[in-house]
């Protein structure tokens, strides 16, 4: 009996050990994964991950713009390349997507990308440590479902010139001050020192003025078009207002910019230096700019001689929202992929923790953050002004990606804004004057594209 | 009794334990450092760090930091690539040395840098089960001893669409052909239109002007710009008939268009759809092509009729070698074999094609790959005789006035005969001007 027990026993013991082994051993056919992406960016994970996830194979797929790149930029064919696009994705049917905003929004709008919401609520994905800010704007995209997560984002906040300030007992700016109040400062720096300016608009071709202006009026979603009823709608009271107070700036010189033909490299690109793209805040002659996380390094490669600091883009008081954030590298899932668990291994893997401690420097040189924030160590301080803001849902780089005005519109508007702004440098127009002329040809302009 | 069936099954189920985590760890508990040089710092973290620390998550693994080390001794003064490499190695005592070009390995083999690792692949098995022997013998020295692992390599290939050969009459290409036959292929389908749409002939993805096709074909062919003597030389008939080649290819329209006239196109899907006959390009292509379902298959990469068993463009991805002086010469070898070992080379998911048949045929679900292999790799590389001390800004200068003179042939404002002499006397103003006088 009792060794029929132990038989028994023995027998049990041997087919749970081979039960193991064989679960262990069972290797199953390999899934493969189709992914778009770009060779560069797919380079960066594709052997890594498949050498970890033995279970898993990677295909990539090359976008069209890879196969075929265009040598230059003509908005006309922008649009035809974005119809394109879709359409190769609808035929090649990838797993995995790595989507510009544009691609994202109209797929998910589509119905063509899966929910992640699911996927993001399980513990596992330690959503505490995914930058809110960006789960938020990818959520606005997606109109209210998340169809994709970025494994890094790109932001602005304003750098400012510590010692600068201190030595004329200016009060620091502080994160989120409207433009009103960042100006006003500004204003005060170019009051106490002759050849001083506040805030340094940066370096362009031509001015900067109508960047500046549509910038702030974004904070508050002015539209200077209604493209619903296709009417320009800049000869407002609202408007009027931050012309004016841009014009002071420049009037006083509280805001500086740095106008100057590019240089062109050996390839023919259009570049300037960064001495030429940030001299005036580098040399200490502008007190404050705006720039992305990659503007510090500039700062320690410069070797700068002063001490600076960091605060959150100026915003609307009563809106709070920053209109700089976006995502960079957007993952999704197609909703037609029949390996979604193992395509969700994949973008897993690109947002995990440790992935993004090894990627941040890396990132963070190339001007934008990690996603995870807590991938950045020993830097909280720097980090939060570039995501203490949440997103505004028509910040600017959904603006540059509009689709409901024509892109030549946009660029000819821009010209003639910047026309009117010189013009009143001039002071040969009222502000009011102006903008009732700038809204008559711009508006005239418009008519073409009806 | 008992005492024996528990000692037995306490032995049986040892036995399937110790079985399972052999089979499912592989993990080594060497501990200590590894010292790397790659000259490709960013692929080797890409694709080499994870698969050590996975295996050997007690080993340090140190990499050099060649990108600095390279720009710091640029500066310092006219060093070339290979002398850097050797100031690294003898500065940096690595264990594992990887080459990604062929010049370099043939140096750290000729500087005696590298051990032979034939002892070691005989007596440990290890299996590299080439595509082709012919593979494995571009990794031997002169001594025919074997100097470096490899896993992958990459190639051109001439891809064509069988459907599209077949409704217009005309044969298909074949292994070895000529460049010459080529183009004269192409041209049978210039003026064809299928649907209303154009048909081209062949689809040159590495160009992405006429002149960029233009030196593409001489590189191919192996025509430099200076003679032996060093001496400019831009309209010897072998130049005339390059220039005539491809400008009337261009003209006629058997080359797809490049770059911005064929901005809003997608070649790849027109191939699959029988609109372009031909592709000439390396392995990338074949996934793309896979993708798109065409009717396809592919041949060798044109030869040059001089040297007809050649191929112009096998590059190895990885020279993976030991170094004479590893420091941790056992651990080092035992890494080698696990980043080129067949487990490794079945995740790679870069560009390339595996040297090994197994992985091949996993890889490419039983593609026929004979078109990437049946030529031999180069001996050497092909080195134009350029004046010493010949700036390499004079290429871009010679380059841009090349283009101008290509479109103006193209535009038919001025002979080819007329445009080479033109562009060979302004090509010897700049030689002057950025030879520097010592």
């Amino acid at each position: 009996m009792k060794r029929k027990f132990m038989i028994g026993w023995i027998g049990i013991a041997v087919l749970l050990s081979t039960q193991a082994c064989t679960k262990v051993e069972k290797i199953k056919e390999p899934v493969t994964l189709k992914v778009w992406s770009w060779e560069g960016n797919y380079g960066d994970y594709a052997t890594d991950f498949a050498g970890a996830h033995e279970g898993i194979r990677l295909v990539r797929v090359a976008p069209i713009d890879e196969t075929n790149p265009m040598n230059g930029y003509d908005p006309e064919k922008m649009k035809q390349r974005f119809e394109q696009t879709l359409q190769a994705i609808e035929e090649l049917q990838p797993d995995v997507l790595l989507l510009e905003i544009p691609q994202y929004i109209k797929l998910a709008r589509e119905g063509k990308l899966a929910s992640l919401e699911q996927r993001v609520k399980r513990k596992d994905f330690n959503e505490a440590t995914y930058s809110p800010s960006l789960l938020t704007m990818l959520r606005i995209q997606g109109s209210d479902e998340l169809y994709g997560l970025a494994d890094n984002l790109y932001s602005e906040a304003i750098y400012y010139n510590k010692t600068l300030l201190n030595k004329n007992q200016i009060p620091l700016p502080q994160s989120s001050m409207s433009w009103e109040e960042t100006l006003r400062l500004a204003d005060r720096v170019s009051n106490t020192n002759a050849g001083i300016a506040g805030y340094f608009a940066g370096t362009d071709e031509r001015t900067r003025a109508w960047a500046i202006i549509s910038g702030i009026g974004m904070t508050s979603k002015l539209q200077y078009v209604n493209a619903k009823d296709k009417i320009v709608t800049i000869h407002t009271p609202a408007w009027a207002k931050i012309w004016q107070m841009v014009l002071d700036g420049y009037k006083s010189g509280a805001i500086i910019e740095n106008t100057q033909e590019m240089s062109v490299n050996r390839g023919g690109h259009n570049y300037y230096k960064p001495e030429d793209s940030y001299g005036l805040f580098l040399s200490g002659k502008a007190a404050m700019i705006k720039a992305s996380p990659g503007f510090k390094d500039i700062l320690s490669e410069q070797k700068v001689g002063f001490e600076w600091g960091v605060v959150a883009e100026p915003s609307d008081p009563t809106l709070k929202e920053g209109i700089s954030m976006q995502p960079l590298n957007i993952y999704a899932i197609s909703a037609a992929s029949p390996y979604k668990d193992e395509a969700w291994q994949l973008i897993d893997y690109l947002i995990s923790e440790e992935r993004q401690k090894r990627q941040a420097a890396a990132v963070m040189s190339m001007g934008g953050l990690p996603a995870r924030i807590d991938a950045n160590q020993g830097e909280d301080s720097f980090i939060k002004p570039f995501v203490e803001l949440p997103p505004s849902p028509e910040g600017q780089f959904v603006e540059f990606y509009r689709d409901d005005i024509p892109n030549s519109f946009i660029d000819s508007f821009s010209l003639l804004a910047d026309a009117y702004f010189l013009k009143l440098l001039d002071g040969t127009l009222s502000v009011d004057e102006a903008l009732k002329q700038l809204q008559e040809e711009a508006q005239a302009e418009f008519n073409k594209f009806k | 009794m008992y005492k024996n069936l528990a000692l037995i099954s306490f032995l049986l189920i040892g036995m399937f334990l110790s079985g399972c985590q052999i089979i499912s760890k592989e993990k080594h508990n060497e501990q200590g450092t590894l010292v790397v040089l790659d000259t490709d710092e960013q692929r080797f973290r890409t694709e080499y760090l994870g698969t050590i620390n996975r295996s050997y998550p007690k080993l340090e693994v140190v990499l050099v930091p060649y990108e600095n080390y390279r720009n710091e001794q640029t500066k310092q003064g006219n060093l070339t690539n290979q002398e850097i490499l050797s100031g690294a190695i003898e500065y940096y005592l690595p264990d594992i040395i990887i080459a990604r070009e062929r010049a370099d390995f043939k140096k750290l083999m000729s500087d005696n840098r590298l051990a032979p690792l034939d002892r070691g692949i005989k007596s440990d098995k290890y299996d590299q089960d080439p595509l082709d022997p012919k593979l494995i013998s571009s990794l031997r020295g002169d001594d025919g001893l074997q100097y470096a692992l490899s896993s992958h390599f990459t190639s051109t290939v001439l891809y064509y669409n069988q459907s599209a050969f077949q409704q217009a009459g005309v044969a298909t290409p074949n292994d070895g052909m000529t460049w010459e036959e080529v183009y004269l292929t192409a041209a049978r389908f210039s003026g064809n239109s299928i649907n209303n749409n154009k048909e081209y002939g062949l689809y040159l993805p590495n160009a992405n002007s006429t002149f960029s096709a233009v030196l593409n074909l001489a590189y191919e062919q192996g025509i430099g710009f200076f003679t032996p003597k060093k001496e400019l030389a831009l309209r010897t008939p072998e130049w005339v008939k390059v220039w005539e080649t491809v400008t009337k290819a261009v003209t006629s329209g058997a080359l797809f268009p490049f770059g911005q006239d064929a901005a809003g196109e997608d070649p790849i899907k027109q191939f699959s759809e029988g609109k372009i006959a031909m592709i000439y390009g390396d392995d990338r292509l074949i996934a793309q092509i896979i993708n798109r379902k065409a009717d396809w298959a592919m041949v060798s990469e044109p030869i040059h009729s001089k040297q007809p068993d050649v191929g112009n463009n096998y590059r190895y991805l990885q020279y993976m070698g030991l170094s004479v002086n590893a420091p941790h010469r056992d651990l080092a070898w035992e890494v080698m074999k696990l980043l080129n070992g067949e487990k490794a080379a079945l995740s790679f998911s870069g560009q390339g094609i595996p040297i090994r048949k197994a992985v091949a045929n996993i890889r490419y679900n039983h593609l026929d790959l004979k078109a990437f292999y049946s030529l031999r790799p180069r001996d050497s590389e092909f080195e134009d005789p350029a004046p010493t001390g010949l700036d390499p800004e004079f290429y871009l200068d010679l380059y841009s006035e090349g283009d101008k003179k290509v479109k103006e042939v193209i535009e038919n404002k001025v002979t080819i005969d007329q445009a080479l002499l033109e562009l060979e006397e302004l090509g010897q103003v700049l030689v002057k001007r950025y030879t520097k006088v010592e």
